[in-house]
């Protein structure tokens, strides 16, 4: 089951602060799922979770919300 | 007629040349083409220096290139080479405005803030991800903002590549001085 | 409402638009132009459409730009103003904000107010109070906001940007009233100014009539945009009736409350605040 985090309606850069904080306490076993609704947020978050080792497993888009789909390794 | 076929000061009486430093100053139309100028210079191994402009001498923008004079050829061959024309060069003859050099620090906490001049950026310490830029008031800065917030210190593109004013130049201080505080 | 708010969107795409403001969630709509409320001149006017509404005024008009520093948004909104824009409507109130300094074209324009018929209030803060400022004509303007940095920039009758600033220590808040009267004394202060820092200072005719402290939010003082909020706040007041010393008063005390209440951290943005501003208004006045 993977982490859920629900950064919709949040400002750049709280999503990205808050999956940097939910990849932190993860052991890594399990996908991050990160919930956003703007464009920036989409690709600040792809960013900071590669740059940590993460990987972008999937993204899926509709209407007005990204859900990216983080993978360790 | 002097550069690029502008205008020239006359140089004072030679008596008091000798209480100068042997030194010149560009004069620009706009501050992009001064930071542009800056970057084209200094990559080329020249000790210039950015400063404000002396009260007498405003035409231009705030800011003026200072830059040793037996080098005026060579400056004006590099700038020329990259079309960057200054509208005024005159030898240093009075006291010029120095650019405001102090920074501030502030830590809260799990954040730290830099400010220069009216300029503070502030990021997550312990992921040195930029997350606020605030004062200014040149339209540059918002624009600014939307391009570093987000990103770390090393993903974010400099302010001085981005910039177009002096709000922006005093960002890229700030930023700078973040990157020596908190180097990777 | 019957101001006009005028300033600059960051996105070179925004087209030259003048009109009613209004906010959809997030977004600042004008014309059926978007501009999320991040920070600068839209969180300036999302500020003042919030405190409309508390107040039960109209939102302001606002003529806005893309500008993102090159000065070419800011020509047009200049010329635009210059040529026809203060003539569309009789404003009472004018508020300028992020726009490229520009001595030439403050001047004509501040003619252009000259000639009016009625001439409206008249506040700048960002780049234009810079430029009125550079321009000698600061004391042609009815209320400024700076911050403390922008304070020392006008009382330094030499420097042409707050970048030159000769001097000042900009930890020592305990400066501002020396500052105040230097910025006074050279005729580089508004007619009232609303100074933002750790203390606000209310400023009418060079004397100090209020100082609010608290509540002190120190997390405030990072966040973008904090200081436009507080702008906007002031200019509804203001346009609600209330003088100008007792507008700014009661807009830092709100503008900190709503700090309060929103309980930031420095990685918060503005419209994070804003959330809080009706609630803000309830406690504050």
């Amino acid at each position: 089951m993977p982490h859920e985090v629900d950064a919709r309606g949040l400002s750049c850069p709280q999503p990205v602060l808050l999956t940097l904080q939910t990849m932190q306490s993860s052991d890594g076993k399990e996908d991050i799922c990160v919930l956003v609704d703007n464009q920036a947020s989409f690709e600040n978050v792809s960013r900071a979770a590669t740059a940590k080792g993460w990987t972008v497993a999937a993204t899926d888009q509709s209407s007005d919300e990204y859900r990216i789909t983080l993978h360790k390794g | 007629m002097g550069w690029f076929g502008k205008s020239r000061r006359e140089p004072p009486p030679r008596s008091s040349l000798k209480e100068l430093s042997a030194k010149g100053i560009l004069v620009f139309h706009h501050t992009s083409d001064v930071i542009q100028a800056e970057n084209l210079l200094k990559q080329a191994g020249m000790a210039i220096r950015v400063m404000g402009p002396p009260p007498d001498l405003r035409t231009g923008c705030d800011l003026v290139i200072e830059f040793p004079l037996i080098l005026e050829l060579e400056v004006q061959r590099i700038l020329s080479d990259s079309r960057i024309q200054p509208i005024q060069t005159v030898p240093v003859q009075d006291t010029l405005l120095s650019p405001v050099s102090l920074f501030q620090t502030r830590d809260y906490g799990d954040y730290l803030m830099v400010r220069a001049a009216n300029m503070k950026l502030t990021i997550h310490k312990s992921s040195r991800l930029i997350v606020n830029i605030s004062g200014g008031g040149c339209p540059d800065v918002p624009w600014l903002a939307d391009q570093l917030i987000g990103k770390t210190l090393d993903d974010a593109p400099a302010p001085q590549r981005l910039g177009k004013t002096l709000c922006g130049y005093a960002l890229h201080l700030a930023w700078e001085e973040m990157h020596r505080q908190c180097p990777g | 409402m019957s101001w006009l708010i005028v300033g600059t969107v960051p996105r070179k795409d925004f087209p030259l638009t003048c009109g009613q403001a209004s906010l959809k969630d997030r977004d600042l709509v004008v014309n059926g132009c978007v501009s999320p409320v991040v920070r600068g001149t839209p969180a300036l006017i999302a500020a003042a459409c919030i405190a409309c509404k508390t107040l039960k005024l109209e939102p302001p008009d606002v003529l806005l730009c893309g500008d993102i520093g090159d000065g070419d948004g800011s020509s047009h909104i200049y010329r635009y103003l210059a040529e026809t824009g203060l003539t569309q409507k009789p404003y009472t109130g004018l508020l300028f904000h992020y726009l490229q300094p520009d001595v030439d074209w403050h001047n004509r324009i501040l003619m252009a107010i000259d000639a009016l018929p009625l001439r409206p209030l008249l506040m700048a803060d960002a780049g234009y109070m810079y430029v009125a400022k550079m321009s000698g004509y600061a004391a042609s303007y009815d209320l400024f906001t700076p911050d403390v940095g922008e304070l020392a920039f006008l009382a330094d009758e030499k420097a042409p940007h707050p970048f030159y600033t000769r001097g000042f220590l900009l930890h020592e808040d305990k400066a501002a009233p020396d500052l105040i009267q230097q910025a006074v004394s050279n005729g580089n202060a508004a007619g009232h100014l609303l100074v933002k820092g750790k203390n606000d200072y209310v400023v009418a005719g060079g004397v100090i009539v209020d100082i609010v402290s608290s509540p002190c939010v120190e997390t405030m003082e990072p966040i973008g945009g904090t200081g436009d909020s507080l702008a906007g706040v002031a200019a509804a007041l203001i346009a609600s009736g209330l003088h100008i010393p007792e507008a700014c008063s009661q807009a830092a005390l709100i503008n900190r409350t709503m700090g309060l209440l929103a309980s930031p951290t420095p990685a918060f943005a503005i419209c994070d605040l804003l959330a809080s501003l009706p609630t803000a208004f309830k406690y504050a006045c």
